[in-house]
């Protein structure tokens, strides 16, 4: 196996809007790419193409070693594919007709056709893991954003994915509660399981991340180690989006 | 016109109209079941890509919200058996119900189509796409997922369709069926009129519970059914 997740040239257009202009990416089994980028570079299209909640209109997603042309697809390859992902969502979109221990036990039940006993038993653990053992019976809409969202990520990590896509897991929460599902991450990250994370967290991204890439425009710009790419960047374009995420202040006075 | 009434006989006629009531039960039911069923399949018309399917389930819902149900039951139980008839089928054989069924079926599946549309593009988009995320098909995603979601969204619209739908049965009489209103007529009638405002406060009266039991059994079925899923606690 040579990667883990690859992309080959992907272009996603919306009508006339070019959003995707031939991305490609190799990531290794057990690296944690996190993705940056301005608002509308098309960060979150680029995870929803390797999943195919947006099918891309040109180019290959393969996912270990198994591959799927973006033109000529058909379902049951699109099914496959999603099998060996998983995906947490920028607004959670926890099941609202469901408890969260049902929430977790879903994919189990249904995809993986487990016993229902034995899926409460291994969601209840995972739940406990994420800190909401008390929370089982709870629905998503009486949790706090935080709370939905680590259990959004236990829903992710019990289908035992090859990648876990994360779209701006923290993006939605009140600044308080920002860390505890951060932490759930970086736990997450620790037992090697291989993830793509678009966040704008930087001190998140210089701790975890294997590799960062800097997408704008719909293209690649720039990648390395967090080291390189987030102290020592090459790209201007790079350097101006670190400056404006890191010191609010400076990028007023630039635009004012 | 020298009439004196006897309210006091009001209570006297209930259990006498009732006797019809499984008459009505029986309308109520079978228009019911078709009408979800019709409604089912021009949702799936009015939601779907094809431009065809979209404009029959639309143009559909527009002629049956507009048509008054008593002109469908004119144009049903004496047009359609007289058109028939030229082209060589005999409808002699078909009951009144099952003319009452056919038309309180079509008139109430519009209602059942648009309650069933609005239900189902209540629902957050993003349910069915982390159903997609975590592998299921798109089947079990509207089995498991979507569906539920939507029926709890349509509860109180589907209560209310119900109560105009069990209302409409009244029109039943018309064509000669004995239903709770044909049954009033009937008791009125074989006393030659005299007790006629007694009979019909009592037939009121009997529709008016009945819609008041449907009412809030609705109300109760809404607040169970989405029991713990709409509270904003932390
Ligand atoms: N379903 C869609 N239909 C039309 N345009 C879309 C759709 N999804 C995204 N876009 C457009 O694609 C561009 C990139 O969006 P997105 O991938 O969400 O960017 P990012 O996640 O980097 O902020 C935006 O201009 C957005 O308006
Ligand atoms: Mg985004």
């Amino acid at each position: 196996m040579a990667n883990m997740v690859e992309l080959k040239n992907i272009h996603k257009s919306f009508g006339d809007n070019h959003i995707l202009k031939g991305v490609d990416m190799s990531i290794k089994k057990g690296e944690v790419v996190v993705i940056l980028g301005p608002s509308g570079s098309g960060k979150t299209t680029l995870l929803r193409t390797i999943n195919f909640l947006d099918a891309a209109d040109e180019g290959s997603v393969s996912v270990h070693d198994f591959t799927v042309d973006c033109k000529k697809h058909s379902k049951s390859q699109v099914i496959e594919l999603r099998r060996k992902t998983a995906m947490v969502f920028q607004n959670y979109n926890l099941f609202q007709n469901k408890t969260i221990l049902e929430n977790v036990m879903e994919g189990l039940v249904t995809v993986k056709k487990f016993k229902k006993s034995d899926a409460e038993k291994v969601s209840r653990e995972i739940l406990a893991k994420v800190g909401l053992a008390e929370r089982c019976d709870f629905y998503p809409s009486q949790l706090s954003g935080g709370q939905q969202q680590r259990a959004g990520i236990a829903r992710a990590l019990i289908l035992d994915p090859d990648v876990i896509l994360f779209d701006e897991p923290t993006s939605a929460l009140d600044p308080e509660l920002v860390g505890e599902v951060l932490n759930t991450i970086k736990a997450v990250a620790q037992t090697g399981i291989t993830m793509i994370v678009v966040t704008h967290e930087i001190a998140f991204a210089k701790e975890v991340a294997s590799r960062v890439v800097f997408m704008e425009g719909g293209v690649v710009v720039e990648e390395g180690k967090p080291e390189e790419i987030l102290v020592a960047p090459k790209e201007p374009r790079t350097q101006q989006f670190l400056r404006r995420i890191t010191n609010p202040n400076a990028a007023e006075e630039a635009t004012a | 016109m020298g009439h004196t009434y006897d309210f006091k006989s009001i209570p006297g006629y209930i259990p006498k109209i009732m006797k019809a009531f499984p008459v009505t039960i029986e309308i109520l039911l079978l228009s019911l079941l078709f009408s979800i069923i019709i409604g089912a399949i021009v949702t799936v018309g009015s939601l779907s890509k094809n431009k065809v399917c979209n404009a029959i389930s639309k143009g559909y819902i527009s002629f049956m919200r507009g048509i008054p149900t008593l002109v469908l039951i004119f144009l049903l139980y004496l047009g359609l058996p007289q058109v028939m008839n030229s082209i060589g089928v005999d409808m002699s054989g078909v009951s009144k119900v099952a003319y009452i069924v056919a038309c309180l079926s079509l008139s109430t599946s519009a209602n059942m189509a648009e309650m069933m549309r609005a239900a189902y593009l209540a629902v957050d988009k993003g349910q069915r796409e982390a159903a997609f995320s975590v592998g299921m098909k798109g089947f079990t995603a509207f089995r498991r997922i979507i569906f539920p979601q939507a029926f709890g969204v349509a509860i109180p619209t589907l209560g209310n369709n119900i109560i105009m739908l069990f209302k409409e049965t009244s029109l039943a009489f018309t064509v000669g069926v004995i239903d709770l209103l044909g049954k009033a007529r009937a008791i009125s009638s074989a006393s030659y009129g005299t007790n006629r405002l007694e009979v019909y406060i009592a037939t009121g009266i009997i529709f008016w519970i009945i819609c008041f039991v449907l009412e809030n059994l609705s109300k109760f079925i809404e607040k169970q059914y989405t029991r713990g899923r709409k509270k904003a606690t932390s």
